[in-house]
C-alpha cells in the first residue's frame, strides 16, 4: 500500500472490511452506543462469548472475569491455511545523541539494561500481553500470553496499516479507520463504499513512494 | 497651564487588572487572528508565512475542511436550538414555579435545581454517556419500559440520528440552573402590588404571567438567550467527553468547540495544525461577535427605548 | 351569601390543586436532577460485579465495598489532583477578588480620561470566550515557561473571570452612598483605606462573582488539557477524565474519584449561597 500496489478499496484490505461487516448480527443489543470500557465490561461480566482483541487485553481480562478465557487466532478464510497476526510495536525508548559527559554515560547504562535478558524478562511477566521485542530467551508465566506467543511460530506476519506513513496527512488514515469501520457496523455503509471513502482520502494526500 | 498629573492611585487600582487581561486574554484573541492568516512554509515547516485569506479558503473550499465546517456549524446551530427550545422555557418555568408565592421549600428546591450546573462536564458526561444511556447498565431502558414506552428505545448516542439531540439535552440538564436562576432574580424583583392588583382585576395565573412578568423579564431574555448562544458556540468539554475528539457516530455530534481542538490540537494519530486551528477559531470570533453585535443593536437598544 | 362561600371553597379548591401541581413539578424535575448523582454515590460503594447486576440497590454487607476508594487515595495521585485543583480555585478567586474589586473601584469611583472606553475595554471578555485565543496562549505559556504550572492556569482563569467581575462590581459600587466614602475622606483616609471601607459594602455581588467564577473554574477540562497536562500539575477534572480514558474500566474508581470531585464545589456553593441569592436579586447580574 506504501508502495501504491496495494489498495485499501479492494484484495485483502476490503475482505476484512466485509467480514467485519458480518459481525453486525452477533453484536450486544445497543452495541451503537458502547464505549471501549463497557464493551470490556460487558465481556467480563459474561454477557458475550467472543471478544475479538488482542494480548494486550489479558491482564484486565484475567482480573475481572469469573469464568476461564481461551484464545484462538484470526481464523483463515475457506481454502486457506496461512494465518496470520500482527505484532504492534507499541513503545519505544531512546537516547538524544547531543546528550554528552555523565548524562549521556547514565543514559546508555539505562539503555543497555532496558535491552538486556534481565529486563525483558521484568517486563513481559509484570505486563502479561505485552512482549519485549528483545532477542533473549524469555520465559512468561502466563499461559494466555505464551499461547499468543507460540503463534508466532505458526502464523505469518500482517501489518497495522494505518500507522506511521499512511496516517501522517489529511484525512487521517487512523481516524477514518474509526469513523468508517463504526459506520459499516451501524449499517450504515456498505464495505465497498466504506472502503471507497478510506481509498479516496488517501489519493487526496498520499503519493505512493516510486510514483 | 500645567496638565494635571495623572493620580497614582488610580493606576495602583487598574494596572493589576488591564495588565493580566491584556496580556492573557486580549493580546491572545488578536494574535490568534493574526495567526490564522499565516501558515507552515513549504520550504521550512518550522517557519511560518504569511498567507492572507489562505487558511479560510482552505476552509471553506477544502474537501478535507469544508463538509467539516459546514456539519460543525449546523450542529452547533441545532446545539443551540435545542437549548433555546427546552433549557430557556424550562428554566423560566422552573423559575416562575420556584419565586410563586404559594411554593414552600424555595432553598431546598433551588439547590436541588442547581445541582448539575455545579457540576463538571466530566461528571455531567460520565453519569448520562457511561452510566443512564449506557445499553450495559440499562437505565435508560428501564426507565422507558417502566413508562410504557419500552419502543422507544435505542442507542441513542450511538446512531448518528439521535445522538447530537440526546447529547444537546444532556447538555440543559447540566446548565438548566442559569436561566433558572437569572430568571427568578427577575422574577423576585417584580412588585407584588402590581401581581395584588392583576389578580383582583380578575387575572388568571397564566394572564399575569404572560401580560405582567414575561414582559418585565424581557431584559433577562435577552441576557439568557445571548450568554445561551455565546455558551453554546463555544462548547466543547461535554461533547469530548461523552464521543471524543472525533465526536462520532461519523461526526454527527462534531460541533466548532471540537472541531476547533482536533484540528488545532490534533487527535490520536492526526497531527495538530495550529494556524488552521486559529482559522476555526477565527470562524467561532465572527460567529459569536455577530451574535453579540446582534443582541446589543437590536435587542437592548429596542429595550431602553421601551423604557423610557 | 352561598354564592360567595361556594366562591371561596372553590378558590380554595384551586389553591390546593395549584399547590399540589407546583410542587409536583418541582419535586419530579428535583429527582431528575438529584437521583443521577445519588446513583454515582451509591454505585461508588459496591463492588464491581453488584454495580452490573442492580445498579439500583443500595450496598449492602455483602455489596458493600470501597475498593474504589482504596485505589483512588493508593494507587493513583488523586490526592495531589485534589491539592491542585484547590491552589488554582482558591487563587484564582483571590486574584480576581483583589484585582477586580480594585479595578472596579477605580472605574466607578473617579472620573478620569478614558474611563467609559476603559471599562467598554474591560467588558468585551464577557462576551468573547478567551478560548479562542488558545493557539497563542498556548505559545506564549511556552515561551513564558508556563505551561504545565499552576501558575499559568492561574494567571489565564484570572483574565477569564476579570471582565464580567469588573462590570458587576462596578455597578455595585456606584450604588454605595457618596456621604459614605466623603466623610471619610473629611476624616482623612487614603484612597486605599476608603477602597478597603467599600469592600464589605458590596460582599452580596462579590459572592455571586466568586460562585459564577468558582464553577468555571473548578471544572474546567480545556485549559487543563492544552496548557497543564503533565501529571504533577493535573487538576482533578482533567485526572478523572484520564482515569476513565478509554482504555480503563475501573468503574469503582471512576464513580469513587468522580463523587469526590463533587465534595468542594458543593460546599462551596452551600457556603456562598445565600449571598449569591441576595446579589442575584439585588441586580448583580443587570447588564
Amino acid at each position: 500500500m506504501i508502495a501504491g500496489t496495494e489498495k485499501l478499496n479492494e484484495g485483502g484490505s476490503l475482505a476484512a472490511l466485509e467480514a467485519l461487516a458480518r459481525w453486525q448480527p452477533y453484536l450486544i443489543d445497543g452495541y451503537q452506543a458502547l464505549s471501549y470500557p463497557d464493551a470490556q465490561s460487558a465481556f467480563t461480566l459474561g454477557l458475550g462469548a467472543i471478544y475479538p482483541t488482542g494480548s494486550w487485553e489479558i491482564s484486565g481480562f484475567e482480573a475481572n472475569s469469573d469464568f476461564e478465557l481461551g484464545i484462538f487466532p484470526p481464523p483463515v478464510p475457506e481454502g486457506a491455511d496461512t494465518c496470520y497476526i500482527s505484532d504492534h510495536t507499541d513503545i519505544a525508548i531512546g537516547m538524544n545523541a547531543a546528550l554528552e559527559g555523565d548524562r549521556r554515560a547514565a543514559a546508555e547504562t539505562f539503555l543497555s539494561w532496558v535491552a538486556s535478558a534481565e529486563f525483558a524478562g521484568l517486563y513481559a511477566n509484570a505486563l502479561p500481553g505485552f512482549f519485549p521485542l528483545s532477542d533473549a530467551e524469555v520465559t512468561l508465566d502466563d499461559p494466555l500470553a505464551n499461547e499468543f506467543l507460540s503463534w508466532r511460530g505458526e502464523c505469518e506476519s500482517t501489518i497495522r496499516n494505518s500507522y506511521q506513513i499512511l496516517s501522517r496527512g489529511t484525512p487521517n488514515l487512523e481516524n477514518e479507520l474509526w469513523r468508517v469501520s463504526a459506520q459499516i457496523l451501524n449499517g450504515e455503509l456498505t464495505p465497498q463504499a466504506g472502503a471507497d471513502e478510506l481509498q479516496a482520502g488517501l489519493d487526496s494526500w498520499y503519493t505512493p513512494a516510486g510514483m | 497651564m500645567t496638565r494635571k498629573r495623572f493620580p497614582t492611585h488610580i493606576i495602583v487600582f487598574l494596572a493589576p487588572a488591564v495588565i493580566i487581561y491584556t496580556v492573557f486574554m486580549i493580546y491572545p484573541l488578536i494574535d490568534s487572528l493574526r495567526l490564522s492568516l499565516y501558515a507552515p512554509s513549504a520550504e521550512n515547516p518550522q517557519v511560518e508565512e504569511f498567507v492572507g485569506f489562505k487558511n479560510y479558503e482552505t476552509l471553506f473550499t477544502d474537501p478535507n475542511y469544508a463538509p467539516r465546517l459546514q456539519g460543525a456549524v449546523k450542529n452547533n446551530f441545532i446545539f443551540f436550538a435545542v437549548h433555546m427550545l427546552v433549557q430557556n422555557p424550562v428554566g423560566l418555568l422552573l423559575a416562575t414555579l420556584l419565586t410563586s408565592q404559594l411554593t414552600r421549600w424555595r432553598g431546598v428546591f433551588r439547590t436541588a435545581l442547581f445541582l448539575p450546573t455545579m457540576l463538571s462536564f466530566v461528571l455531567v458526561g460520565f453519569i448520562w454517556g457511561n452510566i443512564i444511556l449506557s445499553p450495559l447498565w440499562g437505565i435508560a431502558d428501564d426507565f422507558f419500559r417502566t413508562i410504557g414506552l419500552g419502543d422507544l428505545i435505542q442507542p441513542w448516542l450511538g446512531k448518528p440520528e439521535t445522538a447530537l439531540i440526546t447529547l444537546s439535552l444532556v447538555s440543559v440538564w447540566q446548565f438548566i440552573g442559569i436561566p433558572m436562576m437569572l430568571f427568578s432574580a427577575a422574577l423576585i424583583g417584580i412588585s407584588d402590588e402590581l401581581i395584588e392588583a392583576a389578580r383582583v382585576d380578575g387575572a388568571t395565573a397564566w394572564g399575569v404571567f404572560w401580560y405582567i412578568k414575561f414582559p418585565l423579564i424581557l431584559p433577562t431574555v435577552g441576557i439568557v438567550t445571548i450568554l445561551t448562544f455565546v455558551g453554546n458556540f463555544n462548547a466543547f468539554d461535554l461533547i469530548y467527553t461523552v464521543q471524543g475528539g472525533l465526536a462520532g457516530p461519523n461526526f454527527a455530534t462534531d460541533i466548532l468547540g471540537t472541531f476547533f481542538y482536533r484540528t488545532f490540537f490534533g487527535f490520536q494519530l492526526q497531527a495538530g495544525n495550529p494556524t488552521m486551528g486559529a482559522t476555526i477559531a477565527g470562524v467561532m470570533f465572527l460567529i459569536i461577535l455577530t451574535g453579540v453585535l446582534v443582541y446589543l443593536v437590536g435587542f437592548q437598544r429596542r429595550l431602553t427605548r421601551v423604557e423610557y | 351569601m352561598t354564592t360567595i362561600s361556594a366562591h371561596t371553597r372553590i378558590g380554595s379548591i384551586n389553591r390546593t390543586l395549584q399547590f399540589l401541581l407546583l410542587h409536583g413539578i418541582l419535586l419530579a424535575y428535583s429527582v431528575l436532577t438529584i437521583y443521577p448523582i445519588v446513583l454515582v454515590l451509591i454505585n461508588s460503594f459496591k463492588s464491581r460485579q453488584a454495580i452490573f447486576r442492580n445498579p439500583y440497590a443500595l450496598p449492602t454487607p455483602e455489596t458493600f465495598s470501597t475498593v474504589g476508594y482504596d485505589t483512588v487515595f493508593n494507587r493513583a495521585a488523586f490526592p495531589s489532583y485534589f491539592v491542585n485543583s484547590l491552589i488554582v480555585t482558591v487563587v484564582t478567586l483571590l486574584l480576581i477578588f483583589i484585582i477586580g474589586s480594585m479595578a472596579s473601584f477605580a472605574l466607578s469611583e473617579y472620573r478620569f480620561r478614558g474611563n467609559t472606553l476603559l471599562g467598554l475595554y474591560l467588558s468585551i471578555g464577557i462576551m468573547i470566550p478567551i478560548r479562542l485565543g488558545t493557539v497563542s496562549l498556548l505559545r506564549m505559556l511556552v515561551s513564558l515557561g508556563l505551561t504545565n504550572t499552576l501558575a499559568g492556569l492561574i494567571l489565564v482563569y484570572t483574565a477569564q473571570g476579570l471582565p464580567l467581575t469588573i462590570f458587576v462590581a462596578s455597578q455595585f459600587m456606584r450604588d454605595v452612598p457618596r456621604d459614605l466614602k466623603d466623610a471619610a475622606r473629611v476624616d482623612g483616609a487614603s484612597e486605599y483605606r476608603i477602597y478597603w471601607l467599600i469592600l464589605p459594602l458590596v460582599r452580596p455581588a462579590l459572592a455571586t462573582i466568586l460562585v459564577f467564577n468558582m464553577i468555571p473554574v473548578w471544572n474546567d477540562l480545556w485549559f487543563p488539557l492544552i496548557i497543564a497536562p503533565a501529571e504533577n500539575v493535573k487538576t482533578v477534572t482533567l485526572g478523572a477524565q484520564v482515569f476513565m480514558g478509554q482504555f480503563v474500566n475501573d468503574y469503582g474508581a471512576v464513580l469513587a474519584s468522580l463523587s469526590l470531585a463533587m465534595i468542594p464545589i458543593i460546599i462551596l456553593y452551600i457556603l456562598f449561597s445565600r449571598q449569591l441569592i441576595r446579589g442575584l436579586t439585588s441586580g448583580a447580574v443587570k447588564f
